[in-house]
């Protein structure tokens, strides 16, 4: 049996042991870095499953801050599995990572692209069990810092410079927000630790409005992490501008992570009636603004970007709806297929570019990643059957349970105007001719073996949802 | 006289007596004292014309900068331009205000400000002293101070890191911050370059004599490369950058920026002589308890031991060669930051794993003695 | 408290009074000479200026200024520490040995910057 705190102080010696790799030694090939980070990340996805639970352990005061329940280990775990799906794709990204440099080898670079991810790693997970407002600062902190510098890796692509100064700018005024909310409710409760505040905003005679303050200031900073409207406004050009793995992980890792934190905060904070309103409305919008704003885009990665603010919306119904088994199956859902969908992109992107037009006759380029694409934009849409369907019937089940209707209303809107801009990709694929000079696209084992599973993923998932159930509830 | 009526007169007492009859006579005798070693060490007369010996030259170097024309040339910054030498010279001087320059004098202490954080004071406002140099180079508009501005910061705040590090073994060993706690302690205790005397028979004592010794080295060339003294005169290499950042100044400006760099070595002098070298302590002579003319002695023993070290500083310019910039950076962030770090864990081990603890200063017993005014050295009066 | 620092107050005071006054009777008592446009021009040794009067220079001076801001926050952390040190560490070495995994922590990003050449003036 293994103490939580381990898994996290593993991942972070994983990464600074590769970076000191990479430093110390010239002549190897990256990849075997990549490799390293695989093999560890897989070392300890499987340790999780043998985790002490939180009762044996010992009282120290560290425990105020960490949580080792369910939740978060399953969260843990999320993180993991996303981390090394983005590296998965780095190797078919690390062609493009130093181009354009002066002096640069096809090699220099590699070894931090390949690091840095496992720090974000770290930080997700630490802010899957952070309980408490310090734990939550630092982790957020640890995750955004190791971001403003892979967003902008790609140093000599105008995009991806651009991207990273907004995200820079853009995160710090978040960060702003939540570390001036976060004094907000310490001043009104006398607490950071969130139960702790739980118990103090459920008594009596305390100053409502400075924490209703604080909590909405926090949760502006939390809409800024998990692109909910109105607070969305870096998304399409950040992830547009990012290396595409990047933009992965921050559609994925970056959102599971303020999702969750998002739960925990909003534990205590549901109690008071115009917190719920106030989601309700970020909910409504972010559902609307996300679907109806991908319709004319013909990039696909600022199509995904988009589609990523619309999920947020759906993922925003469930937790008004509080139910975080909701969340928890939705995440996953939306892991599976945005990894499939930016995975097939990377390839797709490599010689033509971003547009829908590279998609045009993938079917008879690469049959393969056809499927993969159709798979992934079919989940993401809805079709039964698959994960994303679940998802959202979870999401919509909770809605009606917790009286939520016109929300529900919304929702099933916005999803038929998703199946239009999903299938304006599959059309693409299936249905326009090639352009008339191009040839096969090779995919690499690694790839294929992980794209194999991602699909199976999404289809199991599909049908067979118990698993994740059973490793919530343990 | 009501307490504290006393306490705001003897205070401006003291800070008049030592800025305008210490310091300031100081630093002009410094200049004079230079230009005579260096004329002793490269065998030539040095200045003899004012006066017998030219005693009186750094007087009518005072007048001359005095008098000449106050010139602001037309394409600098001027707000900033005029600001840079105050900056350059304010903090070098009230940095001297924590250092305890003596014992007590008809029952004053010898310490302007006793305060309970006189270390990091001294680092908060000596390091302020870069903005002096930077804001003088970037004001001046003009390509030698620039560099020169640039090439400062770069190596001050560098060498700031080693200074910082290197008085932690200190600090560990007497657990307060408080200098005048720091001179106590050398005097029951031996001076921290000897932390053995007065407990001979103690190996461990002994084994801390090692790093005490590394952590004063560090400290003392962490301090001639504050002050911009040869060999790490780099910020003002006049072979390449003519007079680095203060080029476009002159007049009262430039002898702020000449003031607070000889002030700095004074205070720089002050603290490593109050940190390291038992402060206004010498073996046998008692403190101003004792009376009112031992109070004298002790502040001319202060006095005399920053001389020894300012000649030292002089000594030092004219016998080495300047560093060449890599080597600089390379010695303060290798060489310095790691040996003082090392240090510091050595000092730690040292007092953390063997049993019989150091006798520890009496004072520290009493918690409650942090940070209250009028303590063991307060004023006599109250 | 403050009273402790009312001194620090006093000779801050004493000494900006001492360089205002001292820029301020150089002004006074200081000749005035004439203006002109060579003498207004800034000093690069008699010869026209030329370029720009801040020109760009290495970046190295940027990583330095960052190196500095972290390791200069880890000295300002061992302070307190420092102070309080030889109070706790009987039969407590666990101050020791967070201290050391904290300083060792910040050590491999130093190590990480060094072999990546921030000291590097070569190139």
């Amino acid at each position: 049996m293994i103490s939580a705190p381990y898994l996290e102080v593993a991942v972070l010696v994983l990464g600074t042991v590769i970076l000191l790799i990479e430093s110390f030694f010239s002549k190897f090939d990256r990849r075997y870095l990549g490799y390293a980070a695989l093999v560890g990340l897989a070392l300890i996805f499987l340790a999780t499953f043998f985790i002490a639970p939180q009762s044996t352990m010992s009282s120290a005061p560290f425990w105020n801050f960490y949580s080792a329940d369910a939740t978060s280990l399953f969260f843990k775990r999320i993180a993991l599995a996303t981390t090394a799906g983005v590296i998965v794709m780095m190797f078919d990204f690390a062609a493009l990572v130093s181009s354009g440099v002066q002096g640069a080898t096809p090699q220099s670079g590699l070894g931090e692209f390949f690091a840095l991810p496992l720090f974000t790693c770290a930080g997700l997970m630490w802010m899957a069990s952070a309980i408490d407002f310090v734990l939550i600062f630092v982790s957020l902190e640890l995750v955004t810092i190791s971001f403003y510098v892979l967003v902008g890796f790609t140093r000599r692509n105008p995009a991806s410079l651009e991207a990273a100064v907004k995200y820079l700018v853009l995160s710090a005024v978040a960060t702003g927000f939540l570390v001036y909310g976060i004094t907000w409710i310490f001043g009104a409760t006398g607490e950071t630790n969130l139960q702790k505040i739980a118990t103090v905003l459920s008594g009596t005679g305390l100053e409502q409005n400075a924490a209703l303050f604080g909590g909405v200031l926090v949760i502006i900073a939390l809409g800024f992490k998990i692109a909910a409207v109105p607070f969305h406004i870096w998304v399409a050009d950040v992830y547009q501008g990012a290396p595409t793995p990047v933009t992965a992980y921050l559609s994925v890792g970056s959102k599971a992570a303020g999702f969750i934190v998002l739960l925990r905060v909003l534990d205590p904070f549901l109690i008071l009636p115009q917190m719920q309103t106030l989601l309700v409305a970020i909910a409504v919008l972010t559902l609307i603004y996300g679907n109806l704003a991908a319709l004319p885009q013909t990039n696909v990665k600022r199509l995904l970007a988009y589609s990523s603010i619309a999920h947020a919306g759906y993922l925003l119904v469930a937790v008004v709806s509080f139910s975080g088994r909701a969340v928890a199956f939705y995440l996953v859902a939306y892991l599976l297929m945005t990894l499939l969908s930016f995975a097939v992109l990377i390839l797709v992107s490599q010689p033509a570019g971003d547009q829908l037009e590279s998609f045009a006759g993938l079917s008879q380029r690469s049959p393969f990643l056809a499927f993969a694409m159709l798979v992934a934009m079919a989940s993401l849409a809805g079709v039964p059957f698959t994960a994303g369907f679940l998802g959202k019937f979870l999401v919509f089940d909770a809605a009606i349970a917790t009286h939520h209707f016109g929300l529900v209303v919304v929702a099933i809107v916005t999803v038929g105007a998703g199946f239009y801009y999903y299938f304006k990709v599959v059309r693409a694929i299936y249905w326009d001719a090639p352009p008339a000079s191009t040839d096969k696209i090779i995919v690499s084992p690694l790839t294929r073996v992980a794209l194999i599973a991602l699909i199976a993923g999404t289809f199991v998932l599909g049908v067979y949802p118990q698993p994740i159930f059973d490793a919530l509830a343990r | 006289m009501n307490p504290t009526t006393f306490f705001i007169f003897t205070t401006l007492l003291k800070i008049v007596g030592i800025v305008f009859v210490v310091i300031l006579p100081m630093v002009s005798y410094a200049v004079y004292a230079e230009r005579k070693v260096s004329a002793l060490i490269q065998d030539r007369l040095g200045p003899n014309r004012v006066g017998p010996a030219g005693l009186f030259q750094p007087i009518a170097d005072a007048m001359k900068f005095l008098l000449k024309e106050d010139f602001t040339p037309a394409h600098v910054n001027k707000f900033y331009y005029w600001l840079a030498p105050c900056l350059a010279m304010v903090p070098a001087i009230t940095t001297i205000a924590v250092v305890p320059f003596g014992s007590t004098l008809f029952g004053v202490p010898m310490v302007i400000a006793d305060i309970n954080v006189g270390v990091l004071f001294v680092f908060a406002i000596a390091s302020l002293g870069v903005y002096g140099i930077v804001i003088g180079g970037w004001a001046s508009n003009s390509k030698y101070p620039f560099l020169g501005g640039v090439r400062s910061t770069s190596q001050m705040i560098s060498y700031e890191l080693s200074l910082g590090l290197a008085v932690i073994p200190i600090f560990l060993l007497i657990g307060n911050l408080r200098l005048t706690e720091v001179v106590q302690y050398q005097i029951d205790h031996g001076w921290m370059i000897v932390p053995f005397a007065g407990d001979w028979r103690n190996p461990l004592a002994w084994l801390l004599a090692i790093p005490m010794w590394i952590s004063f080295a560090v400290f003392a060339i962490a301090v001639f490369a504050e002050t911009n003294r040869l060999p790490f005169d780099l910020p003002e290499a006049e072979t390449e950058l003519v007079g680095g950042y203060h080029t476009e100044y002159s007049s009262m400006k430039f002898a702020l920026f000449f003031l607070g760099e000889y002030a700095a070595m004074i205070t720089g002098s002050a603290i490593i002589v109050t940190l390291f070298l038992g402060g206004w302590h010498f073996p046998g002579i008692p403190d101003g308890s004792h009376g009112w003319i031992f109070g004298l002695i002790n502040i001319f023993v202060f006095f005399a031991k920053i001389v020894v070290l300012l000649f030292i500083f002089i000594w030092v310019r004219f016998t080495l060669p300047r560093f060449r910039y890599d080597q600089l950076m390379r010695l303060g962030w290798v060489f310095f930051f790691e040996i003082a770090l090392v240090n510091i864990f050595c000092v730690a081990a040292i007092l953390a794993f063997h049993a019989p603890p150091f006798p520890k200063h009496g004072l520290q017993a009493d918690e409650s003695d942090h940070g209250i005014p009028g303590g063991k050295m307060g004023p006599a009066v109250a | 408290m403050l009273r402790d620092y009312l001194p620090v107050l006093l000779q801050i005071i004493v000494a900006v009074g001492f360089a205002a006054s001292a820029l301020i009777v150089s002004v006074l008592l200081g000749k005035a000479g004439r203006r002109t446009p060579i003498k207004d021009s800034p000093y690069e040794c008699g010869m026209v200026p030329i370029g720009e009067a801040q020109p760009r220079f290495s970046v190295r001076f940027y990583l330095i200024a960052m190196l500095f801001i972290l390791f200069d926050l880890e000295i300002v952390f061992m302070y307190p520490w420092a102070v309080v040190y030889r109070d706790m560490i009987h039969g407590h070495p666990v101050v020791f040995w967070s201290m050391l995994s904290f300083v060792s922590m910040l050590m491999i990003g130093y190590v990480y910057a060094l072999r990546k050449g921030v000291l590097d003036w070569r190139n």
